[in-house]
């Protein structure tokens, strides 16, 4: 694969890198006959990007220069650790960097990044990479039922009131209203920190569809890098997204680009049947004690007796006094899947005291 | 004028007297060569030299000519010794860094000869401190015998576009690898770190390339950990030569302007790492 980013292309470039190192560790490089598509995803495997460049958006894009030789296009996987530096300094690379040149070189299993800058100098960086499949996630957008957009600089007001602490959102939405708020695990640190609703009336958007009332919650640190991305250059988001436990998907298109992120949400413990798989027969036994106790918010606790290599739950009421131990936090892969939510029935609940 | 309170008596045993009215113009070039804790003094009529070594791999020298300060004098052909720098600094910059414009400190550094402490005068707002900073026997600064005559490569560049290369470094890399050649790539800087290779590609017609003058290919490989603290100077400097002689010695001179736009020069002086077959 060769490619030609000119000047101005070369800082959008950069900034979708950025975007993407908010959210994995590696970066995928995959050329594609309608163009390049850089994806990453989050070490949890619960956060996916894919930043996909249109031959229109580079002065050359030749995505298989082998192709007569009956070779395939090779995807490769770069550290981020590595690829990040060079796009790093955006405000004076801006002003010297003419053109970026990016090569996979097969026979060395390196992909050349060639920045030709002001008076001349170039600099060139060979990083070696790894081969492997294409990511995709796999998300059929146009089956959901709520289609929210608009522009960046809204939602970037919107995003500043949380701090950037704040790890996830619930976003609700109904017929007449769209709410975004902070979303804290356990009700003792809602009480000790600050938490923050906005709520948003359907006329702000551009696009408003609400095909099924729902109230999801995912991570905002994901999101921010894309957001951040879409406002520099003015772009709107549009939000496809269904109900509790389906994945939320924000999408920055462009004549040139198209950005996705995908981001798993925590389920929704009043579903009759999970809606992702749960690996293995521990969260199936949660599931069912939740659903049992579901008119009341519950609190699971998980207790490891490693000794014995055995765990058993106990599940206490929200009234019931507070335990004075500490909680055990499942592992973030786990959370995904398992952690119960308020239930939308619970949401008018006042704060537990 | 500072400090005029001493005596004719005093001033008479000093073998070196030299006053600055801005004792910046010292230490800022002072601190272009700051990596070691002991540097060598070397004063003759022409001026103050200022010599620190590393591993006998590598020397900076800084010049402060005479006429930057505004007393000098010097009673014997040279005078030399050796001193903690790193005290000498703390001295130099007593005061703290300071932030009003048109308010400097002065200084009036003397030695009486071998044997006797170094001792400076430091003025700032009407309040005046001595410091006394013990001298060692100078030891022999190393010659590198680099001179002219053996220079095969030579460019001149301004510091802007190496700033912005040093600065990008990858510090992973154990050496910086310096290619001068009279083709393609004319004046490369190459590093070889842990994520992969990195060249940095000067051609000789750029406008940051003020001189060019390369006869052969030449490949040398440099300490990284040597070269680091060069930054230093070439933070400081407008423009830099970079020679190297038919051993693979490394020369890097650099023109420094001071706060009264006077010029001073650092230089450094490294030994190749290894040896590397010519391309």
């Amino acid at each position: 694969m060769k490619c030609v980013i000119e000047g101005n292309g070369v800082k959008v470039f950069g900034k979708a890198v950025h975007a993407l190192s908010r959210i994995g560790d590696e970066i995928w490089l995959d050329p594609l006959e309608k163009g390049l598509a850089v994806r990453t995803v989050s070490s949890s495997q619960s956060a996916c990007a894919c930043f996909s460049f249109t031959p229109l958006f580079f002065q050359q894009y030749i995505p298989d220069p082998d192709i007569q030789k009956g070779c395939e296009a090779v995807k490769c996987k770069l550290n981020m650790k590595c690829v990040l530096p060079l796009f790093r300094c955006a405000s004076w690379r801006e002003r010297s960097v003419d053109r970026c040149e990016i090569t996979i070189n097969i026979p060395n299993s390196r992909v050349i990044f060639q920045f030709h800058c002001r008076h001349g100098t170039t600099k060139i960086y060979n990083l070696g990479y790894q081969e492997c499949e294409a990511l995709h996630a796999v998300f059929p957008a146009h089956l959901c039922p709520n289609v929210l957009m608009a522009q960046s600089k809204l939602l970037g007001d919107i995003v500043v009131h949380f701090p950037v602490s704040q790890e996830e959102v619930t976003l609700c939405i109904s017929s007449f209203k769209v709410t975004l708020k902070s979303f804290c695990e356990e009700e003792n640190n809602c009480i000790k920190g600050m938490n923050t609703e906005l709520m948003l009336h359907p006329d702000e958007f551009d696009c408003f569809q609400v095909g099924e009332d729902s109230a999801v919650t995912f991570c905002l640190k994901e999101l921010r890098g894309l957001l951040s991305f879409a406002e520099s250059y003015g772009l709107p988001v549009s939000s496809q997204f269904g109900v509790a436990g389906q994945p939320v998907s924000f999408t920055v298109k462009d004549m040139t680009l198209e950005a996705h992120v995908v981001l798993s949400t925590l389920t929704d413990p009043n579903l009759e049947s999970p809606s992702q798989p749960a690996p293995g027969g521990v969260d199936e036994q949660i599931l069912a004690l939740v659903k049992h106790n579901s008119t009341l918010a519950v609190r699971i606790k998980v207790v490891f007796d490693l000794s014995l290599q055995t765990s058993s739950f106990e599940v206490r009421s929200s009234k019931a006094e507070e335990p004075k131990e500490q909680m055990w936090a499942p592992s973030p892969c786990q959370k995904q899947k398992t952690q119960t939510a308020l239930t939308p029935a619970s949401r008018k609940q006042p704060p537990v005291q | 004028m500072p400090l005029s309170t001493q005596s004719q008596a005093d001033i008479d045993q000093y073998i070196l007297i030299a006053s600055l009215d801005n004792a910046r113009n010292l230490s800022n070039i002072l601190k272009a060569i700051s990596f070691r804790d002991h540097a060598i003094f070397s004063a003759t009529q022409n001026g103050l030299k200022v010599t620190v070594e590393d591993s006998k791999c590598l020397q900076a020298n800084a010049f402060i000519q005479a006429d930057i300060f505004q007393e000098y004098i010097i009673k014997e052909d040279t005078v030399g010794f050796q001193v903690n720098l790193t005290v000498l600094l703390d001295c130099l910059t007593i005061f703290g860094g300071s932030t009003v414009p048109g308010v400097c400190t002065a200084l009036r550094m003397c030695y009486n000869g071998y044997g006797y402490p170094l001792t400076m005068f430091l003025e700032e707002g009407g309040v005046v401190t001595v410091c006394k900073i013990n001298t060692q026997e100078p030891e022999e600064p190393i010659d590198f015998d680099f001179c002219s005559t053996n220079v095969t490569n030579k460019v001149i560049l301004q510091s802007d576009s190496l700033k912005e290369a040093f600065s990008e470094l990858d510090m992973t890399s154990a050496v910086l690898q310096i290619t001068m050649s009279p083709s393609h790539p004319y004046f490369r800087l190459s590093t070889f770190g842990n994520s992969g290779n990195a060249h940095y590609d000067y051609p000789k017609d750029s406008d940051m390339m003020e001189l060019f003058q390369c006869t052969k290919i030449q490949t040398n490989r440099y300490k990284m950990s040597l070269l680091k603290p060069s930054t230093k100077a070439l933070a400081l400097s407008c423009k830099v030569s970079v020679r190297t002689d038919s051993r693979g010695f490394l020369s890097l001179q650099y023109l420094v302007r001071n706060d009264d736009g006077q010029i001073c020069f650092v230089e450094y002086y490294c030994c190749p790492d290894e040896e590397v077959e010519e391309e």
